[in-house]
């Protein structure tokens, strides 16, 4: 099942949400109306939108109230794609050419800076104090998580618990917020909160560790991107930690890292390497069980199609193969 | 309160803003962050104008100048190629510094709960990037255009929270002053003979064909001197309005003029 069937009966509401998107971005300058805009249309799954419209159905549900933190943390999550191109010196992403690449690192800034000031202002809207302060401390911690990534980029003696920390920063927070406002927007109740944020959390966990798996087994069509890319820019996942168990691997890294970039041959060569000892497979294990306690949490939650649309996203999460 | 009462509160505002700005990775990295003490200065004064509790004062100060290190921070991005990885970190992390600060503003609001202040401050930064992306985009503008962008860019973070707190003559003050500094900061750049963004969006203005850089240097002068003046007369008029907080600033923007090497008289006289 495509995960827009999953959620095909919140059809009406994500329509409203991609209005608001639109509305929300428009900008008097062309070029930042134009970036924004394309940023926009570049699509993704709108997976925060959908948990947190989802998260709010456990209490009382009124689109008005719900977007307001749904679009928000979409920009939210828009707006730090734009800097992480900058960051990245990335041209592409999901195959189209990014703002940096179009434009320059500038118009980058300016766009990046402008969506996040559009989702500040469109937020406070939503009079739930409390959402401000989750919201707030989440999006220091995902710039916190960020830095530390860049510290932590080629240095091999890391430990397993960093980049947990790590992808808890970069993603899981995010994805645990989205679920934690949707359920504050709607009014539900404390608990109901509490077991929204913890399958937010796991979900999200179990969505990078996903993700960094796909990195060594899809293709660069399917990425978008040459394959091993995490690994080219120094990012230590998952996989490359269980692959590292063997002394080996670890002291061929250790001489690969001091020759950057790594050539395609090479790349090839550890990523062949790194599915032979079973990395890949330890990597799934680790996501299962972060799933697992995402059901467990669902478990808690009065039934109702929002709890059965949780459950297959992360059913989804955790079989997608690119 | 006396001109030494508002010096040692900014001198603690400035450690408290330097506390948050402090990350020991960034600092290896980055350069170190600049707190714009003049606009400090204004946001203290104009505030002063409330009434308001201290800790709020600080609260309201302190987040505001943390949203302009954020946009300041953020401006140091270039976009040509970079191959060393010193520059190539450098960047990387002066991107991300921007967003931290730019967090630790939203971060400091919502513990004091004012959802309208984050609201304030976050559209004058839609305002300012609007302003700075036509200001670098549109290369053939005006050089009227061009100033009203500068005034923006300058003025907005301090024009909108003197509207949030209903301040309508430090509105006035905070947008000739902030544009007036930038101004004789861009004079003394023209008389050192840097080739700054305004110097050339000014020369398009020119036909370039006649003259020398000598000339072509004075008649930039002149213009950047006409907005000086300006700008003079109108803080002069909004200072006679509010005759005992202004000395501060007043002292400020001689210390500027002196060492732009603006001299009204003799502007006076040859226009």
């Amino acid at each position: 099942m495509k995960l827009t069937t999953i959620y095909s009966h919140l059809r009406n509401d994500l329509s409203t949400i991609e209005n608001d998107l639109e509305k929300t971005i428009e900008a008097q300058h062309s070029i930042l109306q134009d970036a924004s805009i394309q940023l926009l249309k570049a699509g993704g799954k709108r997976i925060r939108p959908v948990f947190v419209l989802l998260s709010a159905q456990f209490g009382k549900y009124d689109v008005d109230r719900v977007k307001r933190a749904a679009v928000a943390l979409e920009l939210i999550h828009m707006a730090s794609l734009v800097h992480d191109d900058v960051i990245d010196d990335a041209s592409l992403r999901r195959g189209k050419s990014t703002i940096k690449a179009q434009w320059d690192n500038r118009v980058a800034m300016y766009t990046g800076d402008y969506i996040f000031a559009r989702s500040l202002e469109y937020i406070t809207h939503l009079n739930k104090l409390e959402a401000h302060k989750v919201l707030s401390e989440a999006i220091m911690e995902m710039c916190l998580g960020e830095i530390e990534q860049i510290r932590e980029q080629y240095d091999l003696d890391q430990n397993i618990r960093d980049y947990f920390r790590r992808i808890k920063r970069k993603t899981a927070l995010l994805i645990s917020v989205s679920c934690e406002l949707g359920a504050l927007a709607g009014d539900a109740e404390l608990h109901v909160q509490r077991q929204l944020k913890q399958f937010g959390y796991n979900v999200g966990m179990a969505f990078q560790i996903t993700d960094d798996i796909l990195d060594f087994t899809s293709t660069e069509k399917q990425l978008g991107k040459p394959a091993g890319g995490d690994l080219q820019q120094g990012n230590i996942t998952l996989p490359v930690f269980f692959a590292m168990r063997n002394p080996d691997f670890k002291a061929r890294l250790e001489s690969v890292f001091d020759n950057q970039p790594i050539p395609q041959n090479v790349m090839e060569e550890l990523i062949r390497d790194i599915k032979a000892m079973g990395a890949i497979e330890n990597s799934k294990g680790i996501s299962d069980r972060y799933l697992k306690k995402a059901f467990k949490a669902l478990r808690q939650l009065p039934d109702n199609r929002a709890k059965r649309s949780l459950k297959q996203i992360a059913e989804y999460i955790g079989r997608r193969n690119y | 309160m006396n001109n030494n009462d508002i010096g040692r509160k900014i001198s603690e505002l400035l450690l408290q803003i330097n506390q948050k700005l402090q990350h020991p990775y960034l600092m290896r990295f980055i350069d170190e962050p600049v707190i714009d003490e003049d606009k400090l200065l204004l946001t203290y004064i104009m505030l002063k104008d409330k009434e308001l509790s201290e800790i709020e004062l600080e609260y309201y100060a302190v987040s505001t100048m943390l949203v302009q290190v954020a946009l300041d921070t953020h401006e140091k991005i270039t976009s040509h190629d970079l191959s060393g990885e010193y520059d190539k970190k450098n960047r990387q992390l002066t991107v991300l510094a921007g967003d931290y600060y730019s967090s630790l503003y939203y971060y400091l609001l919502s513990e004091i709960k004012d959802l309208s202040m984050i609201r304030t401050l976050a559209q004058a930064i839609q305002e300012i990037n609007e302003n700075k992306m036509q200001y670098y985009k549109n290369e053939n503008q005006s050089i009227e255009n061009s100033m009203e962008n500068i005034h923006r860019i300058e003025s907005s973070l301090l024009l909108k929270t003197a509207e949030h707190f209903h301040l309508p003559l430090w509105k006035g003050i905070a947008d000739e002053f902030t544009f007036m500094k930038r101004m004789l900061m861009e004079r003394r750049s023209i008389q050192n003979n840097t080739y700054t963004p305004l110097v050339a969006k000014i020369m398009n203005q020119f036909n370039r064909s006649k003259g020398g850089w000598l000339s072509l240097k004075n008649q930039i002068l002149e213009v950047v001197d006409s907005y000086i003046l300006h700008s003079k007369i109108r803080l002069e008029k909004l200072w006679a309005e509010e005759p005992v907080m202004h000395l501060m600033l007043e002292k400020r923007i001689e210390q500027y003029i002196e060492q732009s090497g603006f001299r009204v008289k003799k502007y006076a006289e040859e226009g």
